[in-house]
């Protein structure tokens, strides 16, 4: 029930406000440093999302005041929707100006291995069933740190035959 | 309310059991993680280090299942996991700065070759 209105809400038309116009018209002027154009493309994608989500939510609001502004009126639940879904979008949005603002710092780094490859093996070795499986508060996001943390530390290059016992070689 | 307490008394029981035999294989993993750590190089140990305290921000002292583990242990178990991540790399052609096999320990299992 909630999906259906959380899709109903994200597919309403919406009207933005003066100040969204203004502010996503400034992001717009902006020239991202070269090479980091995706992640603010990635940025402003983001931003659009949550401008156009708060004008959801500001037409919400004046709806729930027209209605007596109680908890029991009828766009109540509606209201209650789009804040959450207000707060997943300004996350979303601050967490992509944080990407964005990662790459620019980090672009001269010399990277070995992709972040990208790298996480995809840790990743896989935090998941498995490893006979010492402590808890870990979120495997992925871990694995995407760590591979962020070791990326200019390493290098595609053979270790050498990796050594197995006679039960282990097969 | 004997019921109970029987119930009760099974599932310390078996907490215990579960952290003992916890503890005891996170020790002989240790053991082979630690000495393949101690064969790495210094430039090789920082970035081992460097995998250690990130994964150490993110893990709670206790196991999967929810039982409190002494610091000492973690450190040992984040230690095994380390030395896991470098030897998954390793099997796919990826260098930690120059970390290399241990010589006589089977990658797999640990048990000496």
């Amino acid at each position: 029930m909630a999906r259906k209105s959380a899709a109903l809400l994200k597919s309403t038309p919406v009207k933005l406000s003066k100040l969204s116009k203004v502010f996503l018209a400034e992001l717009a002027k902006f020239k991202p440093v070269e090479g980091c154009e995706d992640q603010w493309a990635n940025y402003m994608a983001r931003a659009t999302e949550h401008e156009e989500q708060t004008s959801r939510y500001d037409a919400v609001f004046m709806q729930v005041e027209k209605e007596g502004g109680s908890s029991t009126c009828k766009s109540w639940p509606a209201f209650l929707l789009a804040g959450k879904s207000t707060d997943q979008t300004a996350k979303a949005a601050f967490g992509a100006l944080d990407v964005y603002q990662y790459a620019v710092k980090h672009r001269f780094d010399k990277v070995g291995v992709p972040e990208t490859d790298l996480r995809a093996v840790i990743g896989d070795t935090f998941s498995e069933n490893l006979s010492v499986k402590i808890n870990l508060k979120n495997s992925g996001l871990l694995a995407a740190k760590v591979a962020q943390a070791i990326r200019t530390r390493t290098a595609e290059e053979s270790v050498g035959d990796p050594p197995f016992c006679s039960d282990c070689q097969g | 309310m004997a019921r109970k307490s029987a119930d009760l008394l099974s599932g310390i029981t078996t907490e215990s059991a579960k952290l003992t035999e916890f503890e005891m294989i996170t020790l002989v993993q240790y053991e082979s993680a630690k000495d393949t750590y101690d064969a790495q190089d210094d430039e090789t140990k920082a970035a081992l280090d460097v995998i250690t305290n990130t994964i150490r921000t993110y893990a709670l002292a206790e196991t999967a299942d929810g039982i409190e583990i002494d610091e000492d242990v973690l450190d040992q178990a984040l230690l095994v996991l380390t030395m896991q991540v470098a030897s998954d790399l390793a099997l796919l052609d990826i260098k930690v700065a120059n970390y290399s096999f241990p010589a006589n320990l089977c990658v797999a299992c640990g048990s000496d070759v």
